[in-house]
């Protein structure tokens, strides 16, 4: 079977309108929620409610609750943020940078991990806020005119990745939501009663007339166009959280590319992880293929080995540099009380991903599911390794310690996950899980080709 | 407003219909399509989206903005703590205008489209069916009330599967 076959939804020669009520029909019928779908519901807030009470206790006590001393301020709540961060990016890849590559295999997933990048970002915002020893004063970090004219710092990295992430959420929200607004007017024509009023709000009121599709296609276009830059901004701007101070191990200009890699290449897991239960669960294997699951492993592939570059190029400035203070940095990391984690994110970052240059495995769900998440604990224990490894060995000998993450610490990370799976079974149960309108046009391009105007778009 | 909507089933037949309407002598036309269909949308109305004037616009306010922003207020306290550095930096100061240049540009993006795509239509008030974001196209004629007969004749022969006066 080729590529092109096996992502296509089986070949069907009934006429256009029936094959694509069939489309509506198979994606609607996943969004009747059973007893098990708020059994589990409900088990996520639970376990979200146990994070608060942790984070209560904190609030409380201060901060001696965490594992977090002196040298290593920065642990499990920091390496979290930039891992839900990261988690967000594929999305926007998926999204925004292939839809601007005509990649048109992405229009099965898209909805998903575009989802999956608003949840992520309303997740990763939450730990800058729960690292804060006086979480009530957050504030201070907008610029705002206050009594004393006094304004933030804007040379401050942490100033710039409140502008950056801010942006992100904002402008992954909206674009999630103007793709939305076709498929909401499909949910508003089969639902009745309250949840029709609802969802003819939502939909704006859209009927599907030429003149909305015009100015839809040409604004979804130039969002994705403003998300793309912006995504790789968004993870720059993180990477120089770390790069921009002088802590050897942050100190490095490849932290922005290595960052954004890493960043695409755990989301991209992230989308594996999600979408083989999904779409089994959901009954949706006619629509995403096991084709669709193996272009997402071979980006995976990609990513990885930009990943592992990083990595040798990182230990190549070290020893290259001659700096004692690089150089010890990146021996603790291989040899020292971090070294379990960092062989372990070799483990999983560096040599795992390479079995999807095996055709066989890439297409077992199996192994992919398996592969992703050890990519993703991967992922963890990278930004883990990198941030607390390096300050707990910044210079001075007499300073160096250790750090892991306290009990509370723990909870709140599990609650994070919590807090976004209950947001993804909530889009999943009540928002159609593909985007009806694309699935639609690649059915009709599938059957009859460009039209003759795209083909002078594209020549 | 009065006319004629005819519900087609098959995407080539309304095209054929959209091309021949306006040699009928009706050009206020309208199609509808459960998918973007540039060469539909095209044959009703020509010509490149304005929205992309709002998309420049919002990002030139918003990279204006973040350059006011950060340069004005460093000069609200103008300490020269800065390491040597001139008090307005300019490298540090472009990620917030790069930023807000983003963020203004999608913005003033969505209100285009809701501007032109949304609010524009909804007082036109166009009839519907719900068909349309099922499978169905659809072709909407306006006509004077004498003509609605004649438009009906002609939307049966170009393959319609069904019409409605209104």
């Amino acid at each position: 079977m080729s590529d092109q076959e096996s992502i296509q939804p089986s070949p069907d020669t009934r006429p256009e309108a029936a094959r694509f009520e069939k489309v509506n029909r198979d994606v609607l019928r996943t969004l009747l929620p059973g007893p098990w779908y708020f059994a589990l519901l409900a088990f996520c807030l639970m376990v979200f409610a146990l994070g608060v009470w942790a984070w209560s206790r904190q609030v409380g006590q201060g901060l001696e609750v965490t594992g977090l001393r002196h040298p290593v301020m920065w642990g499990a709540y920091i390496t979290t943020f930039v891992f839900w961060v990261g988690i967000a990016h594929s999305g926007t890849l998926i999204s925004a940078i292939l839809f601007l590559f005509r990649a048109s295999w992405r229009a099965a997933i898209s909805r998903a991990a575009e989802a999956m990048t608003v949840f992520a970002v309303m997740t990763a915002g939450l730990f800058p806020i729960v690292h804060l020893g006086r979480p009530w004063l957050f504030y201070w970090l907008l610029p705002y005119p206050n009594q004393r004219t006094l304004w933030v710092n804007f040379r401050s990295p942490l100033i710039w990745d409140v502008f950056a992430v801010g942006t992100y959420f904002t402008v992954s929200a909206v674009f999630f939501y103007v793709g939305l607004v076709p498929d909401l007017a499909v949910l508003r024509d089969n639902s009745t009663g309250w949840k029709r009023r609802i969802f003819a709000v939502a939909s704006l009121g859209w009927s599907g007339s030429g003149r909305e599709w015009k100015h839809f296609s040409s604004a979804y276009l130039f969002l994705a166009a403003l998300a793309t830059p912006l995504v790789i901004s968004v993870h720059s701007v993180v990477s120089w959280d770390f790069a921009v101070a002088i802590v050897p191990g942050w100190h490095s200009t490849i932290f922005a590319p290595y960052f954004v890699a890493g960043a695409i290449f755990s989301g991209l897991a992230m989308v594996l992880t999600i979408l083989i239960p999904a779409r089994a669960i959901l009954k949706l294997k006619d629509y995403i293929t096991v084709g669709h699951l193996e272009k997402v492993a071979q980006m995976i592939i990609v990513s990885s080995l930009i990943v592992s570059y990083a990595y040798l190029t990182e230990l190549f400035f070290a020893w290259y540099s001659e700096n004692p203070f690089e150089q010890t940095v990146f021996l603790s990391r291989a040899v020292g009380d971090f070294a379990p984690l960092f062989w372990l994110m070799v483990l999983c970052n560096c040599l795992a991903p390479l079995l999807f240059f095996f055709k066989a495995l890439r297409r077992n769900t199996v192994i992919l599911f398996t592969i992703s998440l050890l990519i993703n604990v991967g992922m963890w224990t990278e930004r883990f390794v990198i941030i607390s490894g390096s300050l707990a060995r910044e210079y001075a000998r007499a300073s160096w310690d250790t750090y892991s993450p306290s009990g509370v610490e723990w909870t709140i990370l599990l609650a994070s996950a919590a807090w976004f799976a209950f947001w993804f079974l909530l889009f999943i149960r009540h928002l159609p899980a593909l985007p009806l309108a694309e699935v639609k046009e690649s059915i009709h391009h599938a059957a009859h080709g460009p039209t003759p105007l795209q083909q002078e778009v594209n020549t | 407003m009065k006319g004629v909507l005819g519900i087609f089933e098959d995407r080539e037949d309304l095209v054929r219909a959209l091309k021949e309407a306006p040699g009928q002598g009706w050009t206020q036309l309208e199609a509808f399509s459960p998918y973007p269909d540039q060469e539909l949308y095209e044959l009703v109305e020509p010509g490149k989206s304005p929205v992309r004037w709002m998309t420049l616009l919002g990002g030139l306010t918003g990279g204006i903005c973040g350059l006011a922003l950060t340069i004005w207020t460093t000069l609200q306290w103008p300490l020269l703590i800065t390491g040597g550095k001139p008090l307005i930096s300019l490298p540090p100061f472009l990620v917030i205008v790069f930023e807000l240049t983003i963020l203004f540009g999608a913005l003033a993006t969505v209100t285009g489209f809701l501007y032109w795509g949304i609010l524009r239509r909804l007082f036109r008030s166009l009839p519907y069916d719900s068909r349309f974001s099922q499978g169905h196209f659809g072709l909407w004629i306006e006509c004077s009330e004498g003509e609605t007969q004649q438009v009906i004749e002609w939307i049966k022969k170009t393959g319609a599967t069904e019409w409605k006066e209104h």
